[in-house]
């Protein structure tokens, strides 16, 4: 098998561009589960981040990769508790708006 | 006799109070009091006067407050020539215009008040003239002028003599200022405010501060103090008040503005002639405001339809006489001028009064005549005054205006004694119109002079005795008897270095006066025993025109300094009101636009937070960047 | 000592009993009768009379024994309030101390007048009787302690007590609330003590010279006379002062706040608040840090005479009474402000001087024109007229305010200004020229108000109808005035005393 080698700027690129179109997401969509699927988006990119590192890096090791693993459950974790917290808000503000949070505004 | 002083001046305080506090009860009460207070005053005057005749000085002074740890002020009374002849003269004239007022006032319902005030101004003015100091003879010189303020505007409801009461204190006030200034000055390079101490070290050439030498300071601190005299005695060009003052009642006028108080800035240049002689230029200055002032204020009495007015006027005419008498350096001589006019004046305003009093208030002149047949004590009365007045031979006035003629001959003042002739000419011709006008021929009112009729004896005893002084107290000091007066006042004093020129002097006053009396006789006589009708006020010449208008200066100084003033006061009136508030406002304004601005990062929704968490966030990293020593 | 411990305390333990003492339930009113509602809160009043004449008649006791001494603050008590332990037998110790100099007595003596007047003469509108003199009375204590306060922690509680004490009182009158007049006042006099405290921290620190800071002032004025502080401190006490005192062009809020006052109020503001800052200036400016005074001296001075001539012009223009009390006290103000320039004995008497006449005739113009305000509901000049006819007491009272403010000779303001140009003369000659210019604008605006309002003829007939003053209204006035002629015709005690404090000026020439 021959290792194609892809250059390491290239690999954080593409992560950093995942990681500000999931930003971009967060920030401004209305819809809470585009926002959501923004979060995981930006989670992927450092996950990418991590693997590049580990296989690409200054001094490769298996350690990036192993804790890819740990983000992904954390990710996955965290979605059912947001997915949980827009259920609730829904069931309040009958709507899934980003702009409809906003308790603190008079 | 520094103890029968205090008593000669405090009665007439106690007076005051009693007429204050008593002042709902009969009007003759209050003369009855007053006049009493104020002849047991003049007799003690007289027995000062007499037993410290040709005597050293008594002085006698308490400490009243301290300026710091080694500068005492002091307060006391001093007895010397001068102050002593004033106080006689001072008691004297109060003592009848304390009588006549009853006679003129008995059916003021404010009598009560009036005779308080009046009594509170003798009091005042006594203590002025026995002032150990000059920071006391300031402290009374202010409160004469409040006298003459509550007086003036006695008649409160009347606007003329509102505005009368309050242009008299301001003007005043002007030249007070001055005065306090020079004052200082003095008392700052004598350490003492006493006058004596101050001529001594100015002698010797001691008077001097750190930052100005001796001649310097003292033209500065004398012309000062002679701004405070301009002021008062109704020089030019403080003048302006006087004239106003008239809306007083006549006794006012006869006792503060014609006799005393005006008199006072005359006193004061008197008292402090040592000062005055060692201040170079000063002496002259005074000299030329003195006689100026003189022929100016005739002019303007030549044309005054106001009996009082045309009286206001030659009062400011023979203060200037006085005041240009003692520039040119004939001290006694103005003194002596101060004295008589005293009397002739007092008695010319008296007179006045009763026949404004018998005109039931009428003060024009257009309207009157024919009186002399009606009211004959007042018009011989009136006669002797204005024969003082014009410098007839053997009459009082006579002889203080011809001493101060031939000592401006005699000292080649030459200027001076021109327009001082001029002014007697005037004098003479203003005066006898008045008398004719007012006295001879026809009534151009009969209506109103049908009952005209003296007053009481109150009235009529007053004018009496001012009459005899104002024939015979020239007597005093003339050529036959040594110039007693002279002596009395300047037996220390260096003697004016001039030959007297008598004769020649005395035949041209007196040819002067009686030219200008027959002027008067032609002009107004034959046309007043006529009863030509009183000229329209468009038609007259201009140069009646000037002089009825008071040479316009009173347009002159409202249009400048009082428009000026006014101006600025509501420049920063709208300064302070609009713009310095407006200044506050906006600075809240900038306030409340940064807090709104703030306000929109709280705007509470979710992800404009997150914006700014990340911006947070982003900086911070920035930094952190930069610390750690460079990017990429 | 007891008679000072007894005249701050009283005042105090009024306050404290107004504001704890029942009140009257509003409930109780019937609609329309105005009776009940007096008498169940007349209590309060005679608290705070009762307080303030205790305090009156302990001034007179502190004046008979009072001892021409220098350099010492006689009546002195003190009592610790904080202590913190700094380490081995290291104490750091915060107390309240009170004691009276020839400065302070005066002062703090004018306050006792005032307050005691303010009692007698003004009724307060009848639904804040409470609240109105509750923080009267605490006002009243919190400037007689800043007056009587000889440590700094002292007078810096009070000052910041008057801030508050004054807010609430300007801010309710009766029934309307005044938010402008009282947040200018809260916010100008509260930037004020600002300032001053940093200031007062500033000489703390450079008294301290590395050891623990000092607060005592007769440990500041021991320490601190031979040594100069930094520049930045005096200007900080100087700005500080600028902003308290309602000088020109920081004074927007006192004309406002006299506007919107009632009568008591206006008097405390004009006849006491507004020398506090004067005596801070000289307190710790002149009695501290004299050599800085000496340096700043141009700058203080031309600072009076741009007050004394702007106020005065300002006065002229004013359409109405407050607002002419208003400028006029500021034209005082700037006159005695010019004396302390000239840093000489004299000087510093004829602030004094200046100090208590000008507290002494605002309250007599104000409670003067209370009367008339009470009658006519209107203070404007343009509805006034001819008043004399038939307000004659009034009118007199108005009068003879109006002789003290332009400084007729017989008054004590005559003696402070005279007595500050003379101690100009002496040292600034060219400002006390200027300074003379004074007198006559003073006279022009005071007789102005006076011919418009009692002079004259009546304007209308509603005006003849007016009852003159009564004995109650009348009686305080004659208090005001008698002060006012005895301080003019028998000034020695009160200058001797004054004297007193200020003889460490000799070093410097004074």
């Amino acid at each position: 098998m021959t290792t194609v080698h892809i250059p390491l700027p290239s690999v954080l690129a593409l992560a950093a561009i995942l990681f500000c179109i999931g930003l971009y997401g967060a920030l401004s969509k209305r819809s809470l589960i585009i926002v959501l699927v923004s979060l995981e988006l930006m989670l992927s990119s450092v996950n990418i981040n991590l693997v590049a590192f580990s296989q690409l890096g200054a001094f490769p090791n298996l350690r990036g990769q192993v804790f890819s693993l740990f983000t992904i459950t954390v990710a996955a974790a965290e979605i059912a508790v947001g997915f949980a917290i827009v259920l609730a808000f829904f069931r309040f503000r009958k709507s899934a708006d980003a702009d409809d949070a906003n308790s603190q505004k008079r | 006799m520094i103890e029968l002083a205090l008593i000669l001046c405090l009665l007439p305080l106690v007076a005051a109070v009693f007429s204050f506090v008593l002042r709902k009860s009969s009007a003759w009460l209050h003369a009855l009091v007053a006049t009493l207070a104020m002849l047991i005053s003049a007799l003690l005057a007289l027995i000062v006067f007499f037993h410290l005749y040709h005597r050293h000085a008594m002085e006698a002074s308490i400490h009243w407050l301290a300026l710091n740890h080694d500068f005492m002020l002091t307060v006391g009374v001093r007895l010397n020539a001068l102050n002593n002849l004033m106080l006689v003269i001072v008691t004297l004239v109060s003592l009848n215009v304390m009588l006549f007022s009853y006679g003129y006032l008995k059916t003021d319902e404010r009598i009560g008040i009036y005779y308080a005030y009046l009594n509170f101004f003798a009091f005042s003015m006594l203590a002025l003239v026995m002032s150990a100091n000059l920071l006391q003879l300031y402290i009374f010189w202010e409160m004469v002028g409040l006298c003459s303020y509550l007086l003036v505007g006695f008649w409160f409801f009347k606007n003329e003599a509102a505005r009368a009461a309050r242009k008299s204190f301001v003007v005043t006030r002007l030249g007070d200022a001055g005065m306090l200034g020079g004052i200082l000055l003095l008392a700052l390079a004598a350490h003492s405010f006493n006058d004596s101490t101050q001529a001594l070290l100015a002698a010797s050439g001691n008077l001097h501060l750190s930052w100005l030498s001796q001649p310097h300071l003292l033209t500065l601190a004398m012309l000062l103090i002679f701004l405070g005299c301009v002021g008062k005695s109704a020089q030019f060009p403080l003048h302006v008040w006087l004239p106003d003052a008239m809306e007083g009642p006549t006794p006012v006028s006869a006792l503060i503005h014609a006799a005393t108080m005006v008199a006072a800035g005359v006193y004061l240049v008197a008292r402090l002639y040592p000062l005055f002689q060692l201040a170079p230029g000063v002496l002259e200055t005074i000299a030329y405001i003195g006689a100026g002032t003189a022929l100016l204020a005739a002019c303007i009495a030549l044309s005054q339809r106001d009996i009082k007015r045309v009286i206001a006027y030659s009062t400011i005419s023979q203060l200037g006489y006085m005041m240009a008498a003692l520039g040119i350096g004939a001290y006694a001589d103005g003194v002596f001028h101060l004295l008589t006019h005293a009397f002739f004046k007092a008695l010319l305003f008296l007179a006045a009064g009763s026949v404004i009093h018998a005109l039931a208030g009428t003060q024009d002149l257009f309207q009157m005549g024919g009186l002399r047949k009606k009211m004959p004590i007042t018009f011989y009365t009136f006669l002797a005054g204005a024969l003082a007045l014009s410098g007839v031979v053997p009459f009082a006035g006579f002889w203080s205006k011809d001493a101060i003629l031939s000592a401006a001959l005699a000292s080649r003042h030459y200027i001076v004694y021109a327009l001082l002739l001029i002014a007697a000419f005037c004098t003479a011709v203003y005066i006898f119109r008045l008398i004719f006008l007012a006295f001879a021929g026809q009534s151009r009112q009969p209506a109103l002079t049908e009952h005209a009729h003296e007053g009481g004896w109150e009235m009529k005893a007053p004018l009496l005795f001012l009459a005899i002084f104002a024939t015979f107290a020239g007597f005093l000091n003339t050529p036959l008897n040594d110039d007693a007066l002279t002596r009395y006042l300047e037996p220390g004093m260096p003697m004016s270095e001039y030959q007297n020129w008598p004769i020649l002097s005395m035949l041209i006053s007196t040819l002067v006066a009686l030219l200008g009396i027959a002027v008067a006789y032609l002009a107004f006589q034959r046309w007043q025993a006529q009863g030509s009708p009183v000229p329209p006020e468009r038609g007259r010449p201009w140069w009646i025109q000037i002089s009825y208008r008071k040479f316009y200066l009173d347009e002159i100084y409202y249009h400048t300094i009082q428009r000026a003033g006014r101006f600025l006061s509501m420049l920063i009136d709208l300064f302070d009101r609009y713009f310095l508030q407006g200044l506050v406002r906006l600075i809240a304004l900038l306030f409340y636009g940064i807090g709104n601005a703030l306000r929109m990062t709280q705007d509470g929704l979710l992800q404009s937070y997150g914006t700014i968490a990340l911006a947070a966030l982003v900086v911070w990293f920035a930094i952190a960047v930069f610390r750690a020593g460079g990017v990429f | 000592m007891a008679f000072l411990l007894l005249a701050l305390i009283t005042p105090l333990v009024a306050s404290l009993l107004v504001w704890l003492l029942p009140a009257s339930s509003p409930s109780n009113n019937v609609q329309g009768l105005k009776q009940p509602h007096r008498s169940h809160e007349d209590h309060f009043i005679w608290i705070g009379r009762v307080a303030m004449s205790i305090s009156f008649l302990c001034m007179f006791v502190l004046w008979i024994k009072m001892r021409l001494l220098s350099d010492v603050y006689q009546f002195a008590f003190s009592f610790r309030w904080f202590q913190f332990s700094l380490g081995f037998h290291q104490h750091w110790t915060l107390r309240i101390a009170y004691g009276l100099d020839g400065l302070s007595l005066p002062l703090f003596s004018l306050a006792v007048l005032l307050g005691w007047i303010i009692f007698f003469a003004v009724r307060p509108p009848g639904e804040q009787i409470r609240v109105y003199t509750g923080w009267m009375l605490l006002a009243l204590f919190a400037v007689m302690s800043s007056f009587a306060a000889i440590d700094l922690l002292t007078f810096i509680l009070s000052m910041e007590l008057t801030l508050l004490a004054g807010f609430f009182l300007i801010l309710r009158q009766g029934k309307e609330q005044h938010w402008d007049a009282a947040l200018q006042f809260l916010l100008y006099r509260g930037l004020a003590s600002v300032f001053i405290i940093l200031a007062l921290l500033g000489l703390a620190a450079a008294a301290s010279r590395g050891g623990l800071w000092p607060a005592s002032y007769a440990v500041l004025s021991a320490v601190l006379f031979h040594h100069s502080v930094p520049h930045i401190v005096f200007l900080a006490l100087f700005i500080g002062v600028l902003l308290e005192e309602a000088f020109v062009p920081l004074h927007s809020w006192f004309p406002n706040a006299m506007q919107d006052a009632g009568a008591g109020v206006a008097v405390l503001l004009a006849g006491i608040l507004t020398k506090t800052g004067l005596y801070a200036l000289i307190r710790f400016g002149v009695g501290m840090m004299p050599q800085d005074a000496n340096d700043y001296r141009l700058l203080i001075a031309t600072v009076g005479i741009i007050n004394l001539l702007y106020a005065a012009f300002a006065a002229w223009s004013a359409k109405d009474w407050r607002r002419l009390i208003s400028f006029s006290s500021i034209s005082h103000m700037g006159l005695a402000l010019f004396a302390v320039a000239t840093l000489r004995q004299t000087g510093m008497l004829g602030a004094l001087f200046l100090l208590v006449s000008s507290g002494l005739v605002s309250a007599l113009f104000l409670l003067t024109s209370e009367g008339m305000f009470k009658r006519l509901h209107s203070l404007e000049f343009s509805r006034l007229g001819g008043l004399s006819k038939s307000m004659p007491i009034a009118s007199g009272f108005l009068l003879f305010a109006a002789l003290g403010s332009l400084g007729l000779p017989l008054t004590s303001s005559f003696v402070g200004e005279f007595q500050s140009i003379f101690s100009g003369f002496a040292v600034l000659p060219g400002f006390a020229f200027v300074a003379l210019l004074g007198l006559l604008l003073s006279a022009i605006y005071s007789l102005n108000a006076i011919r418009k309002t009692t002079f004259g003829p009546v304007l209308d007939s509603t005006l003849m109808q007016l009852a003159d003053l009564r004995w109650l209204e009348s009686w305080p006035l004659a208090v005001l005035s008698l002060f006012l002629l005895l301080l003019g015709i028998l000034p020695n005690p009160f200058a001797q005393v004054a004297l007193s404090a200020f003889h460490h000026l000799r070093a410097l020439g004074g």
